[in-house]
């Protein structure tokens, strides 16, 4: 392949075949870039981020709630998996892509523009799902957009799963959650609340309500035992997930004076930081391995380091000591770290007689969430795997039971709010599918693995940028507050921050060109169906034949016609003309000389007098033929050919050389 | 040296003039070698040096200029315009280290029979044999 030189190279969208009218462009694409190939959900991260360096930051929402519903939430808590793939870090570090969705969603928070309408409904069927956590209210959301009926069932009060239950407000504010779900809300989707699937109705009496499709998304809500003498046996043993969801409904008691938790991932940083603001004074994490295992956001630590948490690494519990049926402490023992497990980290060893005791009277065990089955009824088929979660087929996500479709947590485990959100997308498609009788297997093909991008990256040239840093409360204030600690961008810092993005891969997808051109000419095709119409396409393609040399040209009209088909098999035609090829006189440089019109072999060139007397030449365009010799023959310049000028032979050269 | 750039596909220039060339059908079956692209221009004359070295920088392997036979220009000069520039043009690019059978005007091409044919293939033979341009 050619490497990218020239300047004109780099240009993303290229004249097609400069010999026709109208003028044919095409969009160079190379490869789906990094960020979005990572991203569970496949959002076009480099689409919003050119769209938010150009001001348009209302379509670049539009754009991220293709792939994405709940942009906010994500915006704040995402583990953002793109800044990891960002071949900016070849230069410095990765662009701030999480805080940049979070700004184009603010914004529209901000501004308030119109609430969704209801979507008409066009299927008879109907749909319950269970759990509204983020996998039930994308799958509600991408269902209902399918002119499907479609229920929410939510055990809780309020829904959100563990984005209202889990997740401490500082974080994540409860109005953004309520915003975002009632978006969703708006179209159309009914939300039933306090109602468990199993007890308070069971999944028989639905299928007669006529349910047909049952979306299960229940989240891991239950905290996993430690298995260590003395737990559960004393007053202030308490689960993270039941802490977190007492505090997150308003119980604002503080637990303790002194607080351990034990655990190194986002729940256990929550716990403690959650523990600091209800006023504790003390709060501990206590996590067997070192600091470069725990799998809790790094900036999250750091900040809970800045506000007061002390970290134990390296740290087991052993036992949990109590008086009186209370808590006093925690004996633990020291760990050393061997070598790397199934999971790739090393895995922690004890070190005898290095027992040690830490003062407490709360504890709080965050160490993993398993999904609560109790709903199920007894003597249920569903297949499960030995953590409890359901065994789904890794593609269309169905459980082993027709009918039933299963994503989010419950699947996997405690994940993060992204993984959750693809789910959700790929399991409306498969029920999509599933109700329209079609194969649900056929046509859906697994993502595609990260690749190393490389092809037309040219970093030598980068200047280093500073990425901006997120603006945050200060520590004084955080405290006594459960305010936001993270801020938002300015509209400044955003677009500066977005400008650092490289844009690998040319064409940025932002498809303005296919909404932008008022006669619908432009067409951007995903070629492969299936989950690739969800919104992870390898290729990306203007749809107009690539070989110029090639094109059904019609020589006897000087026409050229193409058609084709789009993915409803609808027919387009598109017609170019080929421009005469003709010479033309400026009649203002004309001086009259005559000279043109001796040497003329058509006898197309003859001279008129004007009004005011001057001669002036003048080309009859039907005997032209272009051959140019009375442009050689001008002294003034003033007949010009409309063919054949350098730039358009350049182009030509062009085309043709980067046709395949 | 053969071996080395065995499956390499040479991508040539073609440029012809108007006149003579194009729309006869000599020419038109250019398009039909997979290994060139036509680009028709009024009169071999039009090239020059810049022009050339235009392609050759854009990523040609090698370029070949069909035009009249003497004194049968259309514009009566154009094709003694077009010797004159090939022989700046020639030198130029052995110059900036192009080799020099990479370019060549072909003036007579209808004189003979299966003239077109023994040009285009040896041509094609010469490109393949000295493998990609060094420029891309």
């Amino acid at each position: 392949m050619y490497k990218l030189k020239t300047a004109l190279e780099k240009e993303r969208i290229k004249l097609f075949f400069p010999h026709f009218s109208p003028d044919i462009h095409t969009i160079t694409r190379i490869e789906p870039s990094a960020c979005r190939v990572a991203c569970p959900a496949g959002v076009q991260v480099k689409a919003y981020i050119g769209l938010i360096i150009a001001g348009k930051f209302e379509e670049a929402l539009e754009l991220i709630k293709k792939d994405n519903p709940l942009p906010g939430i994500c915006g704040r808590v995402c583990t953002h998996p793109c800044e990891s793939e960002c071949n900016r870090r070849k230069v410095d570090e990765a662009v701030a892509i999480c805080a940049l969705k979070r700004f184009a969603a603010d914004w529209e928070l901000k501004k308030q523009i119109k609430r969704n309408k209801p979507i008409k409904r066009t299927r008879k069927e109907k749909i319950a799902i269970i759990g509204s956590g983020p996998a039930g209210l994308t799958c509600a959301n991408d269902l209902i957009r399918k002119g499907y009926g479609v229920t929410i069932f939510e055990k809780l009060p309020f829904p959100g799963g563990m984005l209202t239950a889990g997740i401490p407000a500082y974080r994540l504010p409860r109005d953004v959650i309520n915003k975002e779900i009632e978006a969703i809300i708006d179209l159309g989707v009914e939300l039933k609340t306090n109602i468990e699937v199993g007890k308070d109705i069971t999944f028989g009496e639905l299928k007669k309500k006529g349910y047909k499709a049952f979306f299960i998304a229940i989240g891991a809500h239950m905290g996993l035992k430690l298995n260590v003498p003395g737990e559960g046996e004393y007053k202030g043993f308490i689960d993270c997930i039941d802490f977190l969801m007492s505090v997150n409904s308003g119980n604002h008691k503080k637990p303790g004076r002194k607080v351990i938790i034990i655990g190194g991932g986002n729940s256990a940083v929550d716990s403690s930081r959650t523990a600091l603001r209800l006023g504790c004074d003390e709060v501990y994490i206590v996590y067997r391995r070192s600091r470069k295992e725990m799998p809790a956001n790094v900036s999250e630590i750091e900040e809970a380091e800045k506000e007061g948490v002390k970290i134990r690494y390296l740290a087991a519990p052993v036992r949990i000591l109590g008086e009186n049926g209370k808590v006093t402490g925690m004996e633990c023992i020291k760990m050393r770290l061997g070598e790397p497990d199934a999971s790739g980290r090393r895995r922690p060893l004890p070190l005898e007689g290095t027992e040690f005791i830490i003062e407490a009277d709360t504890i709080i065990p965050a160490i993993s969430q398993k999904p609560d089955l109790s709903f199920l009824p007894k003597g249920h088929k569903f297949k499960l795997t030995k953590w409890d979660t359901f065994e789904v087929d890794p593609v269309t996500f169905a459980t082993n039971k027709p009918g039933f479709f299963s994503g989010g947590d419950a699947v996997l485990g405690p994940s993060t709010v992204i993984d959750a959100i693809a789910h959700g997308h790929f399991a409306a498609h498969s029920i999509d599918r599933y109700l329209s009788h079609k194969d649900i297997k056929k046509g859906i093909s697994k993502p595609q693995p990260v690749r190393e991008w490389g092809f037309g990256l040219e970093i030598e040239d980068e200047i280093p940028i500073k990425r901006t840093s997120i603006p945050k409360l200060p520590i004084k204030k955080r405290l006594k507050t459960f305010d936001e600690v993270d801020l938002c961008f300015t509209e400044e810092q955003a677009i500066a921050e977005a400008k650092r993005c490289l844009r690998c891969g040319h064409c940025i997808e932002c498809q303005e060109c296919v909404s932008g051109c008022s006669r619908r000419l432009v067409m951007l095709s995903f070629p492969h169906k299936g989950i690739e119409e969800i919104g992870r396409s390898p290729e990306f393609i203007l749809r107009v034949p690539a070989n110029p040399n090639k094109l059904p040209f019609d020589e006897r009209t000087n026409d050229m016609v193409i058609t084709w088909k789009d993915e409803k098999e609808r027919k387009h035609t598109l017609t170019l003309t080929l421009e005469p090829i003709t010479c033309f006189v400026d009649p203002n440089m004309c001086r009259g000389c005559g000279k043109c019109e001796e040497v003329c072999l058509y006898d197309a060139i003859f001279l008129r007098s004007t009004k005011d007397g001057i001669l002036v030449s003048e080309i009859n365009e039907t005997l032209c033929k272009g051959c140019g010799t009375c442009v050689a023959v001008c002294k003034t310049g003033a007949i010009k050919a409309r063919h054949f000028t350098e730039k358009r032979v350049e182009q030509m050269i062009e085309s043709c050389l980067h046709s395949e | 040296m053969e071996k080395k750039h065995e499956g390499f596909k040479p991508k040539i220039i073609a440029f012809a003039c108007h006149w003579c060339g194009v729309g006869k059908n000599e020419i038109n079956a250019i398009e039909d070698f997979p290994d060139f692209r036509l680009i028709k221009l009024m009169c071999s004359g039009r090239i020059n040096t810049s022009l050339i070295l235009r392609t050759f920088e854009k990523g040609a392997d090698g370029v070949i200029v069909f035009g009249c036979p003497e004194d049968k220009c259309h514009y009566n000069f154009g094709n003694r315009n077009a010797e004159e520039e090939s022989q700046i043009i020639k030198e130029m690019i052995k110059l900036l280290g192009i080799e020099q059978e990479r370019f060549i005007l072909e003036l007579d091409f209808f004189s003979e029979d299966d003239k077109l044919d023994s040009v285009v293939n040896g041509f094609v033979e010469g490109i393949k044999k000295l493998g990609p341009s060094p420029i891309t």
